[in-house]
């Protein structure tokens, strides 16, 4: 009896908070939820399991995982992804990031870009029609949350590593009605059932932006002044002039690109004294703001003097690196049929949030000294271990070396015939 | 209590270093110096309080004389002279050193700047906020709307001729009595940094000397790779602040003239090599950057620099540290050849670990992990 009268204070709890054992950190970010215990804490937001300070969802079960064990995007830290090549992976992450904001009901602030750039943003995955089973993952979701004991609800999260974060994300919005309508309703329904604190989002489909969100595109103003001021005025405005309460998050898609940005922007006093600003920026709305940005790795290589500037004012630096060409390309229709898709690149992590800013280096949680791949499908961008399954490696490469050879056959026969 | 968090390998290393000493920290990304800089606070600052009666009364007159016997060496300095500190961090906020100082070793640092004893110069959160323009403000100051409509996603503009500073969180420099620095100009910033220096270095009540200064520079590289030593290719009207061209040459001059005003100065620098060895056609941020470190490398007394590990990534091992000594100090350590190693200080290369709770475990290499 007792055990069932503690699962019901636990599941109609009317936060995301877990119980006091976390929450009992001393460290200054869990303030927010200590100086306003009337009001429930934003949406979105839950404490890190490692010491209490608030994180949101980068949009992206995975990326939450990697982040050293806070298990989120630690608030009033940015993140700047660097992408080599012509490919665009790192904006499904920008785009995951602004989506789960929006349905998060955060202030989003997209920098540079049009309104086209926010009418793309992935729709969430409904419960319902995620409950059929999807690649495997949905149905796998479902039957862990229906196995999961109510006790080991509260540790779920705690060093969510790689494996587990599907099911986190995947099994709390099974049994949800839609997301996004029940995030941005009144508090009392939020009450009735635990946040969400990250969706399960389709690339392929498209955000249905509930009634009373805006995104806020911060227009990069022409030659005629320094973009990076009125950027920053801006979202400082924002900033100031909204409640309190309200998360914002700022989206920065390609800094720098000569497409969006006048040519003085790249001067180092310039570039340099934003990020510098954004930073100070963080960290004095340390309980409100995130940043995520990403940064053109063929236009502004790693080994220059400025993009290491760059990357010392960012609080996470990670590293997309494209495979460059398509691995998966010789057996396509293999893949579909298997549900395991290759990686489209692997991933780097040169720092991360809070981690790093505390002096730890290699070594560590989270994955830091695995090598990562990322896999972006019509549906979903999943981080997870790289690996090459050696018997599988063989008999493609068997088949490879047998289809040359037939090939070559064939060749040498249509050179006799000719 | 604080002196067990510092880890017995590197105790003769933070250990308040000679008089007019520089001693240079040296990071890369994923390798930064925080960790460090917290320990040199901590030895630092470290029961040194002046109304801790134990310590006050324990042996006065002995520890006087042990303490101009040793200065006398020109090796350690007193013991049991007041030391005040003064933190510059042009990277890290308050928090930050606040939470960090106070996990590793127990340090308060506001009471600490209640009494004096520490003083903190803030060079990130105003340096290049931009200055609210009232003309402009009312133009660009937009409130979301929930009357605006969902799919043009415009908020509705919103008219507020004086907003920023009330609604935003308490000024930093006024919440904890903290000075900050506004502009680039390296005449501002020595300026500020004096200030702070005076403040702190006013003798305590109960004491008749003043204070020693031990100096924390907390990436002073910033102002060089913000300011640019080109100057600005934009329009001079648009921008907000008159550009400041600083070169390695004035910023080593700043330091220069800081020096003299303190015991002794810790400086923490990136040592990136991007930042160290650029491609051929370098530009003046790397040139500039590197003939500073280069420079303030050559004048330190000792030089620890951080880098992760040369063979990729270790469970139990965040990088390396390996501590050079100047050139005058080895001569120093020649005529004192009988003195232990630990006790000296000698040149070495250790491993360390920072753990996800701040503890911090220094090895050496091939030892065993838990020994440091």
């Amino acid at each position: 009896m007792s055990f069932r009268k503690r699962n019901i204070g636990i599941s109609s709890s009317t936060s995301s908070l877990p119980p006091s054992s976390l929450s009992s950190s001393p460290s200054t970010p869990s303030t927010l939820f200590q100086t306003t215990p009337a009001t429930p804490p934003p949406v979105g937001i839950r404490p890190s399991p490692i010491d209490g300070r608030p994180t949101t969802s980068t949009g992206t079960p995975s990326l939450d995982s990697i982040l050293a064990g806070h298990s989120g995007f630690a608030l009033g830290t940015s993140i700047l992804i660097e992408e080599e090549g012509t490919t665009d992976y790192a904006g499904a992450l920008l785009k995951l990031y602004a989506a789960e904001g929006v349905v998060q009901g955060h202030v989003v602030h997209v920098v540079g870009v049009g309104e086209g750039w926010g009418r793309g943003l992935p729709g969430v995955v409904e419960g319902k029609v995620r409950g059929g089973g999807m690649e495997g993952e949905g149905g796998r979701g479902v039957g862990v949350a229906g196995e999961k004991m109510k006790i080991a609800w509260r540790y779920d999260r705690v060093g969510g590593g790689i494996g587990s974060e599907r099911r986190t994300g995947s099994s709390v919005s099974a049994d949800r009605t839609p997301p996004n309508m029940a995030e941005v309703s009144v508090p009392s329904t939020r009450q009735a059932e635990p946040a969400v604190f990250c969706h399960t989002f389709d690339l392929a489909k498209r955000l249905a932006f509930p009634v009373g969100t805006a995104i806020n595109y911060i227009p990069i103003p022409s030659q005629t002044s320094p973009p990076f001021i009125f950027i920053l005025q801006n979202i400082t405005n924002y900033l100031s002039s909204t409640p309190p309460s309200t998360i914002h998050r700022l989206v920065v898609p390609t800094i720098l690109s000569p497409a969006l940005y006048p040519p003085s922007a790249s001067h180092p006093h310039n570039i340099l004294q934003f990020l510098h600003a954004l930073r100070a920026l963080l960290r004095s709305y340390s309980n409100r703001l995130t940043a995520l940005l990403t940064l053109p790795l063929s236009l502004y290589p790693r080994s220059s003097g400025l993009v290491r500037w760059m990357e010392l004012l960012s609080d996470g630096v990670l590293e997309l690196t494209p495979f460059p060409y398509q691995l998966d390309s010789l057996s396509t229709s293999g893949a579909a049929t298997t549900g395991e898709e290759r990686p489209q690149g692997m991933l780097k992590i040169h720092r991360l949030p809070i981690f790093h800013e505390k002096g730890g280096g290699g070594g560590g949680s989270g994955g830091l000294g695995d090598d990562l791949a990322f896999t972006v499908s019509r549906r979903k961008f999943v981080i997870a271990k790289f690996s090459l399954p050696p018997v599988e490696g063989d008999e493609e490469a068997q088949r490879g070396a047998v289809g040359g050879e037939e090939e070559g056959r064939r060749q040498t026969k249509v050179d006799l015939e000719f | 209590m604080a002196t067990s968090r510092i880890p017995p390998l590197l105790q003769p290393y933070t250990h308040l270093p000679t008089a007019g000493s520089l001693t240079l920290l040296t990071s890369v990304l994923g390798a930064s110096t925080n960790w460090l800089v917290i320990r040199f606070l901590c030895d630092a600052l470290r029961d040194r309080l002046p109304n801790d009666p134990q310590h006050d009364g324990a042996k006065p007159v002995h520890s006087e004389l042990r303490g101009r016997s040793i200065d006398a060496d020109g090796l350690e300095s007193q013991e049991d002279d007041e030391v005040g500190l003064v933190l510059v961090s042009w990277m890290r906020d308050f928090e930050f050193w606040r939470t960090e100082a106070r996990k590793v070793g127990g340090l308060d640092i506001p009471r600490l700047v209640r009494q004096k004893r520490l003083a903190f110069v803030d060079g990130l959160s105003l340096l290049f906020r931009p200055q609210t323009e009232p003309t402009s403000m009312k133009q660009q100051a937009t409130l979301p709307d929930s009357h605006s409509s969902t799919h043009s996603g415009r908020p509705i503009s919103f008219r507020t001729p004086n907003f920023p500073a009330q609604a935003g969180p308490p000024d930093p420099a006024s919440l904890h009595q903290s000075f900050g620095l506004t502009s680039l100009s390296l005449q501002h910033v020595e300026d500020t940094i004096s200030r702070a220096i005076s403040q702190v270095k006013a003798p305590a009540p109960n004491c008749s000397l003043p204070k020693k200064i031990v100096l924390v520079l907390d990436s002073p590289d910033l102002l060089l790779a913000a300011a640019g030593s080109s100057p600005s290719q934009s329009p001079p009207h648009t921008t907000p602040s008159p550009v400041v061209t600083i070169t390695a040459e004035s910023m080593s001059a700043m330091i220069h003239h800081l020096r003299t005003q303190v015991h002794s100065t810790v400086i923490s620098l990136a040592a990136d090599a991007p930042l160290l060895s650029p491609p051929s056609p370098s530009l003046p941020l790397e040139n500039d950057h590197s003939a500073f470190l280069v420079g303030m490398a050559h004048i330190a007394d000792s030089i620890m620099s951080l880098r992760l590990l040369d063979t990729g990534f270790a469970a139990d091992v965040s990088g390396v540290v390996s501590i050079s000594k100047g050139y005058e100090e080895e001569d120093e350590y020649g005529s004192e050849g009988c003195r232990p190693d630990w006790e000296r200080g000698a040149e070495k290369e250790l491993l360390y670990h920072v753990g996800g709770d701040s503890v911090v475990k220094v090895f050496e290499r091939g030892g065993a992990g838990g020994v440091g």
